[in-house]
Formats: C-alpha cells, sequence, structure tokens
C-alpha cells in the first residue's frame, strides 16, 4: 500500500526537518560540550603536547661498477635547523645561536628568510657542521627553543670527477617540486635532495628509497620530549652500472690532456666504449668534467654560476647531449645506400679525384688537395675520398638516405637510460622544405650531406652504436644500468638489453666491414694509427667541418673485426683531422682494453 | 520595472541566497587561512574562487532550466555517470582512484552521480501510477541507487556510497512510501551499532519509539518493531565475541579513534584538539597553532571545519551551522510549496544530499561519526564539489520562481 503524494505533504516537512534539526542540535550540543565545556583540556594539549610527525630521511642508494667499485654513497652529516615562527619570537635566540657557534649572522638571516613561508617545519640554517658545533648547540638547547639539530646523510662520490657526467648530481628540490611531489602521495621534505642529471636522476626512484615517520612530542617551545613511535625508513635501492671504473679512468685520462700539434692544451671532447652485442656501456667520458660532491651540499652561487656559464660547458655530457657533424664517419651510410641503389659496386671506380668536384658552377673540395685519382668502392673508404661520396650523393634520393639513416639509430635519441638523450637530426625532404622553402636547396646540399656535413648531425654515442651495428649486424640499445640490488639484498635485473637486427642485406653489411677494416689496417688507410698488434681492427675518421673555428675530430671503431666486443667513439672538438689526432687516442683505449703493451 | 521581473523578485528566495553567500565567503576566508601553512600562500582561496565563479555560473544556468529539460537530461545523465563509474573502476590504474583527469582537471564523477541519482529518481518517483504495487513501485528506484552505490562502494568510498542510500530513502518517504517500512528496514542495522554501548542502545531504542508513534504506526507494528530491534541488540554482543581480535580492533578504531591514537584515530584526535581548543571566541582568524603545525590532515578539504572551529571558536561554529539550517530549512519550504511532483521530489533529494553531508562531515571532525572522506559542501576545497552543489542550488531556486507552474 503507498501513501498518496500528496497527503499530508507539510508532516512529511516537519519529520524531515526535525530530524536534520535533531542532527544539527547534536552537532551544536557536542561543540558546546568541546569549545565551550571541556575548551581548557584541548587547550592543553594543543599547547603543551604537541605530537609532531617527523620525516626521517631514507638512506639513498649507493652506485657501483660492474666490478663492485664504488661510484657514489653517502656520508652522515648534521645541521642546524631552527622552527622559522619560534625563532621570529624570540630575536635573542638568534644572537645566542650566532654567539654560540661562532656563525655569520647574515647567512642564517637569509636562509631563515627562505623558510618563512613553512614557518612550522624545520629549516636548515647551517649544513655540514662540525661535531663540536653539534655538541655545543645539544649543551645549550635549554637557552635555544626553536634551534635543533638535523642529521642527514649526504651524497658523496668518492672517486671524484671520476664518471661525473654518468652520475649526475643532485639538487634542492624546488618548491613547485616539491608541491607536486607531495600532491602525488610522496613524502619529500623541504630541502630535500633529489638527482638532478645522470644516472642521479634517471633511476631517482630507485636510489630515493622511502623516507620514513617518528612521531615526536613536544612543548610548546618545540623541544623534543621523546619519540613515540617510529616508522623506519626504507633505503633506496643500490645500482650496479654496466661501466668499468679502470677503463673510466683510462678514458678520462686520455681526453683530459691530449697533445694537439704537439703541445699540451686543455679541450673539450668525449669518448664513449659499449659493448657492440649487449649495449654495456663500459666507459664514458666527456670533457671538461666537474666534481659531483660540490653539488651534494647546498652549492655556493658563485661555484654554480662559474659551472653553468663556462663557455666550456663543463656539466655538458658530450657523448650523448652534444650533436656534431658526424663529417666522414657517416660515410658509410652513403656508401651503403650506392650498393643498394645499384649506382656503385665494389668494382666500380667512378670519376677520378683531382682534388675538388664540380657541380655546375661550384667546385665542392676532397679533403686530400692533391686528389686521389681513380679508386674503387673499397680504396674510396680507405682513403676517404670526398670526391666518390659526392658522385653517389649526387643519385641518391635524399628520403633513401633519410630512412637508411633512421635504420642505424640517427635522427632519434638511442634510448640509454641517461636524461636528455639528444636525436640528432638527419634531413628529409619535407625538413629541407621546411628550412629553405621548396625551391631554397639543391644538389649541392646532397653533396654536404653524402660526406656527414650540412644538416646532419648526431651525438658520438649514435656512431659509436651504427659502428657496433656495421660490425654484428644488429642495432643495440645502449645500457648503463646491469642490476638493482634491494634493501635486502635480492637482485633484480636492471635495463634489459635490447638488440634488433638491421633491416639491410647480408652481402651491404659484409662490403661495409670489409671496407671499414680497410681504413685501419691497410697501409695507406686513414685510421692505421688505431691498430692494435694482434687484433684485426676496423673504423672510420672523421673530419667534420665547423663554422666556427678548427675542425673536429672524429675516429670511431670496432674489434675485433671478425667478432667485436667493443666499438669504441671518440671526437676531439676544433682538434684537427680523425686520422691524426683522434684515431691514436682510441688505438690507445683498444690496446688497453685487449690489454696489449703500448710500444710493441 | 516589468510585472514579470517583479514577480520573479518576489518569488526569487533571496534569504536562501543570503544563506548561500554567507556560506561561501566563511569558506574563502577559511580556505585563505589553511592555505597558509600547506601549499604556500594562495593556492587554495585562489583556486577555489575560481571555481567559485565557475559554479555560480552553473548556479545561473540551473535557475534557468525547465523542468522538462532537467526531466529529460536525467536519463543520458545517468547512463553517464555509471559509465564514468564503470571506467573508473576497470580503467588501468586500478581501482583505488576516485578521479578521472581532462588534461589540467581531475574531475570527481561521484560528485556528479550525486545530481545524476536526484534527477532520475525525481522522474522514476514523480511517475507513479495509482494501481502499482509497493514492491513493483519500489523495485525502479532501488536498483536505480543500487548500481552507483555498488560501483562506489568497490571503488572503494564508503562515504559517497552512504549519500546515494541518504538520497534515496527520503525521496522514497517524499514519494509516499510509508515510515514505519522505512524505519523498520533501516533501524536494525543502526540498532547493530548502538548496541555497542549500553547508553546509546537505549537511546537508539527511545528514538525508534517516538519514530514510530510520530509515524502513527499501529500498536502491533510498533511492538513488531521494537522487538525485532530489542533481540539484534542482544544478539550484536554475541556476534562481536565471535570475532576475531583484528576484526574487533577495526571496528573499535572505527567507533573510537584513541583506541589507535597514532594510525587512523591520529586524524580525529588532531581535529578535535583544534576544535576544542578554539574555546568560545577561537584564536583569532589565521592564528591556529594546530593548523599552523600541520597537525591537521586534510585541512583545506575534508577537515576544513576544524580550522573553523580552531580559529573562529564556537560563535564561527554556530554562525556556519546556522547558515546551513537557514540554507536547508529555505530548501524544504521550497519542496514544501512546489505545485509539480517532479521538481517538489528533486529538491527533496537536494536537500536530503547537502543535510546528510554536512551532518556527517562535521559529525566526523567532533569524532562523532567515523571518518569517511566526505567534503563539507561549499567550504571544502574542490572543484568538483562546489560546482555541482551550487548547481544543486541553482535548480531548487529554479523550483522556488516557478512553484506555481504544474
Amino acid at each position: 500500500m503507498i501513501d498518496p503524494y500528496d497527503r499530508d505533504k507539510r508532516g512529511k516537512a516537519i519529520l524531515l526537518g526535525s530530524l536534520v534539526l535533531l542532527g544539527f542540535l547534536i552537532l551544536g550540543g557536542r561543540l558546546f560540550q568541546m569549545q565551550v565545556l571541556v575548551w581548557e583540556e584541548y587547550l592543553a594539549q594543543s599547547d603543551e603536547n604537541r605530537i609532531r610527525p617527523e620525516r626521517v630521511v631514507a638512506l639513498r642508494g649507493q652506485v657501483f661498477d660492474r666490478n663492485g667499485s664504488v661510484l657514489a654513497d653517502s656520508r652522515p652529516t648534521f645541521s642546524v635547523s631552527v622552527i622559522p615562527y619560534l625563532v621570529q619570537r624570540n630575536d635573542a635566540v638568534l644572537d645566542r645561536l650566532v654567539a654560540l657557534v661562532d656563525a655569520d649572522r647574515a647567512v642564517i638571516d637569509r636562509r631563515l628568510a627562505e623558510g618563512l613561508g613553512r614557518p612550522y617545519e624545520p629549516h636548515r640554517v647551517l649544513y655540514d657542521i662540525d661535531i663540536r658545533i653539534v655538541s655545543i648547540v645539544e649543551e645549550h638547547s635549554a637557552e635555544l627553543p626553536g634551534v635543533l639539530i638535523e642529521s642527514e646523510p649526504v651524497r658523496r662520490y668518492p672517486q671524484g670527477t671520476l664518471a661525473a657526467h654518468v652520475l649526475g648530481y643532485l639538487g634542492k628540490i624546488s618548491e613547485e617540486e616539491l608541491l607536486a611531489a607531495r600532491a602525488a602521495g610522496g613524502n619529500l621534505t623541504p630541502g630535500a635532495r633529489v638527482g638532478r642529471t645522470g644516472v642521479e636522476k634517471e633511476y631517482e626512484s630507485y636510489l630515493s628509497g622511502k623516507d620514513g615517520v617518528r612521531y615526536v612530542q613536544e612543548d610548546a617551545r618545540g623541544r623534543p620530549l621523546g619519540t613515540l613511535r617510529e616508522t623506519s625508513p626504507v633505503p633506496g635501492e643500490d645500482l650496479w652500472l654496466t661501466i668499468d671504473t679502470g677503463l673510466q679512468a683510462f678514458a678520462e685520462s686520455l681526453i683530459t690532456t691530449y697533445r694537439v700539434k704537439g703541445s699540451l692544451v686543455e679541450q673539450a671532447g668525449a669518448i664513449v666504449a659499449m659493448d657492440p652485442r649487449t649495449g654495456d656501456v663500459l666507459a664514458m667520458a666527456s670533457c671538461p668534467s666537474f666534481d659531483p660532491n660540490l653539488f651534494s651540499v647546498n652549492v655556493p652561487v658563485s661555484v654554480w654560476d662559474s659551472l653553468s656559464q663556462d663557455p666550456m660547458h663543463p656539466l655538458l655530457n658530450r657523448t650523448s647531449q652534444a650533436a656534431y657533424p658526424p663529417g666522414s664517419t657517416y660515410k658509410p651510410i652513403t656508401a651503403a645506400l650506392g650498393i643498394i641503389d645499384d649506382h656503385v659496386r665494389p668494382d666500380t671506380r667512378l670519376l677520378p679525384c683531382f682534388g675538388s668536384y664540380r657541380l655546375g658552377r661550384r667546385s665542392y673540395g676532397c679533403w686530400e688537395d692533391r686528389g686521389h685519382g681513380s679508386l674503387d668502392f673499397q680504396r674510396s673508404m680507405e682513403r676517404s675520398c670526398d670526391v666518390y661520396y659526392y658522385q653517389i650523393g649526387q643519385e641518391m634520393n635524399l628520403d633513401h638516405f633519410a630512412e637508411l639513416s633512421f635504420t642505424f639509430g640517427f635522427g632519434k635519441p638511442t634510448g640509454i637510460d641517461l636524461p636528455a638523450d639528444r636525436a640528432g637530426l638527419v634531413p628529409t625532404t619535407k625538413y629541407m622544405n621546411e628550412r629553405y622553402g621548396r625551391n631554397g636547396w639543391g644538389p649541392g646540399y646532397q653533396l654536404n650531406h653524402s660526406i656527414g656535413q650540412g644538416e646532419i648531425l648526431s651525438t658520438p654515442l649514435q656512431i659509436a652504436r651504427f659502428f657496433g651495428a656495421i660490425g654484428t649486424g644488429a642495432l643495440v640499445r645502449p645500457r648503463l644500468l646491469l642490476r638493482v640490488i634491494d634493501a635486502e639484498g635480492n637482485a633484480k635485473p636492471g635495463r634489459p638489453a635490447l638488440r634488433q637486427e638491421v633491416s639491410v642485406a647480408g652481402r651491404v653489411i659484409t662490403l661495409l666491414q670489409e671496407a671499414v677494416e680497410g681504413v685501419v689496417e691497410n697501409e695507406r688507410g686513414t685510421g692505421g694509427a688505431a691498430r692494435v698488434p694482434g687484433i684485426r681492427v676496423a673504423g672510420k675518421t672523421g673530419t667534420a667541418e665547423n663554422p666556427h673555428g678548427v675542425e673536429h675530430a672524429w675516429f670511431v671503431a670496432y674489434a675485433p673485426a671478425e667478432n667485436p666486443t667493443i666499438v669504441v667513439a671518440c671526437i676531439l672538438e676544433e682538434a684537427g683531422h680523425g686520422g691524426s689526432e683522434a684515431a691514436p687516442i682510441v688505438g690507445a683505449f683498444l690496446r688497453r682494453f685487449f690489454q696489449v703493451k703500448e710500444g710493441v | 520595472m516589468s510585472y514579470r521581473s517583479r514577480l520573479l523578485g518576489r518569488n526569487f528566495d533571496w534569504i536562501l541566497i543570503t544563506a548561500l553567500l554567507g556560506i561561501l565567503a566563511m569558506a574563502f576566508f577559511t580556505l585563505y587561512s589553511a592555505g597558509k601553512t600547506t601549499g604556500g600562500e594562495g593556492v587554495y582561496h585562489a583556486r577555489q574562487l575560481i571555481w567559485t565563479v565557475i559554479g555560480l555560473g552553473a548556479l545561473t544556468t540551473a535557475v534557468f532550466l525547465p523542468y522538462r529539460t532537467l526531466d529529460t537530461l536525467s536519463i543520458p545523465l545517468y547512463g553517464a555517470m555509471i559509465v564514468l563509474l564503470l571506467y573508473l573502476l576497470f580503467a588501468p590504474g586500478g581501482g583505488a582512484d576516485r578521479w578521472i583527469g581532462f588534461g589540467p582537471i581531475a574531475l570527481q564523477p561521484s560528485e556528479a552521480a550525486k545530481i545524476a541519482l536526484v534527477l532520475i529518481l525525481a522522474r522514476v518517483l514523480a511517475d507513479r501510477k495509482p494501481e502499482m504495487s509497493l514492491l513493483r513501485w519500489i523495485t525502479v528506484p532501488l536498483l536505480l541507487a543500487a548500481v552507483p552505490f555498488l560501483l562506489v562502494l568497490k571503488q572503494p568510498d564508503l562515504g559517497t556510497a552512504l549519500v546515494f542510500g541518504a538520497i534515496l530513502v527520503p525521496m522514497l518517504f517524499w514519494a509516499g512510501l510509508p515510515a514505519r517500512v522505512i524505519v523498520l528496514a533501516v533501524s536494525p542495522v543502526i540498532g547493530m551499532l548502538a548496541a555497542s554501548n549500553l547508553l546509546t542502545w537505549i537511546l537508539f531504542l527511545v528514538v525508534l519509539f517516538l519514530l514510530l508513534v510520530l509515524s502513527r504506526a499501529s500498536a502491533v507494528f510498533l511492538l513488531l518493531a521494537l522487538g525485532v530491534n530489542m533481540l539484534v541488540g542482544i544478539a550484536a554482543p554475541v556476534l562481536w565475541n565471535g570475532l576475531h581480535d583484528y576484526q574487533q580492533n577495526r571496528i573499535l578504531t572505527f567507533l573510537d579513534p584513541s583506541h589507535d591514537p597514532l594510525g587512523a584515530g591520529y586524524q580525529i584526535i588532531q581535529s578535535a584538539v583544534a576544535i576544542g581548543s578554539g574555546g568560545f571566541w577561537g584564536k583569532g582568524y589565521l592564528a591556529g597553532t594546530q593548523k599552523g603545525l600541520s597537525f591537521l590532515p586534510e585541512q583545506h578539504t575534508d577537515f576544513i571545519f576544524s580550522v573553523v572551529g580552531e580559529e573562529f571558536g564556537f560563535v564561527g561554529c554556530s554562525v556556519l551551522l546556522l547558515l546551513y539550517t537557514v540554507l536547508l530549512g529555505r530548501m524544504l519550504l521550497i519542496a514544501l510549496r512546489a505545485q509539480n511532483r517532479f521538481a517538489s521530489l528533486m529538491v527533496i533529494g537536494f536537500f536530503s544530499y547537502l543535510s546528510f553531508q554536512v551532518l556527517i562531515n562535521v559529525g566526523m571532525t567532533i569524532g562523532l561519526v567515523p571518518v569517511t572522506g566526505l567534503p563539507l559542501p561549499l567550504v571544502s576545497y574542490g572543484g568538483s564539489s562546489l560546482s555541482t552543489t551550487l548547481f544543486a542550488v541553482g535548480a531548487v531556486l529554479g523550483v522556488g520562481l516557478r512553484r506555481n507552474q504544474y
């Protein structure tokens, strides 16, 4: 039975209204009881006994090289913190602190000002203080309400500048990052340090661990009365990298000071060595470098400015974050396209080289002014004759050229586990039309592209990967993370090794392999300086034109030629010819890798 | 002034509007204060101001929407809500997420689902044929409410699920379901909880008795209802002792937060300390120390009332609750006066939704009700909640304007 809808609407409204009103009266009654009758009890609780959830910073994971040598760990430090709203009320406290520990009042005031936005959370004003100061402050804690000692692990890179670009560095979390992290449920504290570049940034989630919470009971002056309960922090996980410290240190020594025209000059350059079968990066060095320890505590502004504004860009990882014209190291692409298009065969001799090539009214020079004469395919690679490649370039379709470049990993990030992995540039017809207009570019541009100049840009890591693909027939994804060890000591796999067969006919790959082996091993090859006694080495020189000055010297090689276990790429900025400058460095690295004594 | 606009002015519920604006103003100042510590200055109140403007736009739109449009809209709206809730449950990323992101904005579909449920129930209940049996009549609305109820419960969001129940029951009552049937259906659940303490149990039985008398239940029915509830009350302790320790613990913390002062109870204790320490006049605007020390959890959303209590004291709490009482009272009056059955039911639906959320949220901050995660309507920070609530208020105002329209 249903009551008629309209019957006694008034009664129903009264019933509903009274129920809600009853609810409000109960709320009001409870509020009256709490806020009027027994409010002093609550006030006492809020004034005298405060339970403050305090974060316990988790120990950041360590970083090891592939043999277990420590690249990054943490050391304990102490800092003096203040609770801004407490010390603000009582100016004498800071005066007393300054007098006790002999600190600079101006520095404390400046750091305190940064913390005023969160007046109730401890804010660090003195970092990395001496244990003597710790005991002074603790002794006088009664005179210093709102001042406390916090202990905090600080990142340490025991080997200094070694592998600095791979490891990266830490930086103080910004206000925006902090808000974003808290909104996402993270438990970061102001002043926390997070990875800014390198592995520290890439694997922040492994390394950072999970902070714990300690419920500290405090009195009204901010003095801790005791810890009620603590959930322990979960330490970060340890990383084992593919880097080999010995090879890394040797690679750095090779490029940090090398001889240019006989004199010892500091120059910019980079070298990267990788296992072409797995993509394991064994050494990755960039010069000039920096000491990541500088960033583990607050960096003085002057130090940061001198590093970030240095015209030599020491913070830049030149192996993966800098793109250069690849020059003649790119010639195998042009060569492969010539063979695929059946424009050249192994025995094809194109027009002979007399030191330059004419196209229309312009003349395009070969690096060898005297000319190479008539060459076949193999000799053209060994001598790196530009004129031979101009002739292939003149006939080639730019988009086929770009397609083949993409196949060998150019024009896109390598996928290495580092931030800011640059893509470089591979020009396509579409790109050229957008950049220069539909009629703004002609066959002359093709000639430049055929010798790795013009628009083409690539990183040393891309070049290394490219030669790895020539040597093995497969393109790998470079990787740095070998494995992860969690807090309980269990090993987890690192970054999976990815390897993909190159979609180019085996016959073409074989011809390229023979050609680049000749570059090093044949008597008149340009890369003879990279020879290793007893090991067959294949490689290619490059001398990249530099509009700002002297050419960049390139050399890239893999070995042993018949079954490569290593590929090395090296660039020396503004050093001159690849064959005379870069090839000896790669040669020295290879001889060290294969443990062949120098000077044999 | 034309006759038409004068009529509009006379029928417009200025008292309701005043109460509404009063609440919004208190919300703004409280949010500014709450933001003083957690988010750096000016994040929450400024964003909420934008949402208020958007919400007032929704309110104005709702005022001028004809009943027929709302009536017609109810079906696609309800369908869309079910789809969104299903999406939330089965979307990649698991069911713990109550939000759907649209670019920079994240929306909570369960908020809009409340509106959709009110509209569809109003439509179904208004369209009643006299010859229907009680069972047939009640089946469709029960199913319509059960679907979102179960979907939201699965999220899991018990609070919002209960809101659906709190919308359904009064609307059924308004549409003609006898009170005694409702009392009988709901009472054993409440009785079970009340039986944990002798005092609350006796109080419960007294309230039940009064309700049954008020609803003019027959003597037989009255005795039956009381008897069943006595039995439940006696059986409860027996069942309780049959539970495992950890199960008992969970329920105890639910009922008494000081049982676990550092876990779930931490929020309620800190909130109660904040409100209680506010005293009669409060600690003063922007001067709340509990708030300032970040002791208050979720102090700009679910626990915003604690900030009101700490800084404005008993006076401030009373003013806010009084404003809500006026707002809700006027809504009830509009429902009573409306001639159109759909409109009247819709207003009752919105009335119930708002009443329930206010009671539960405030009750939670002062430790009367377990923590459920329901926002305080019109005050808690959150765009979805604010704009849907303002839309509902707008629809109610619209009914008030056209109360003589059938």
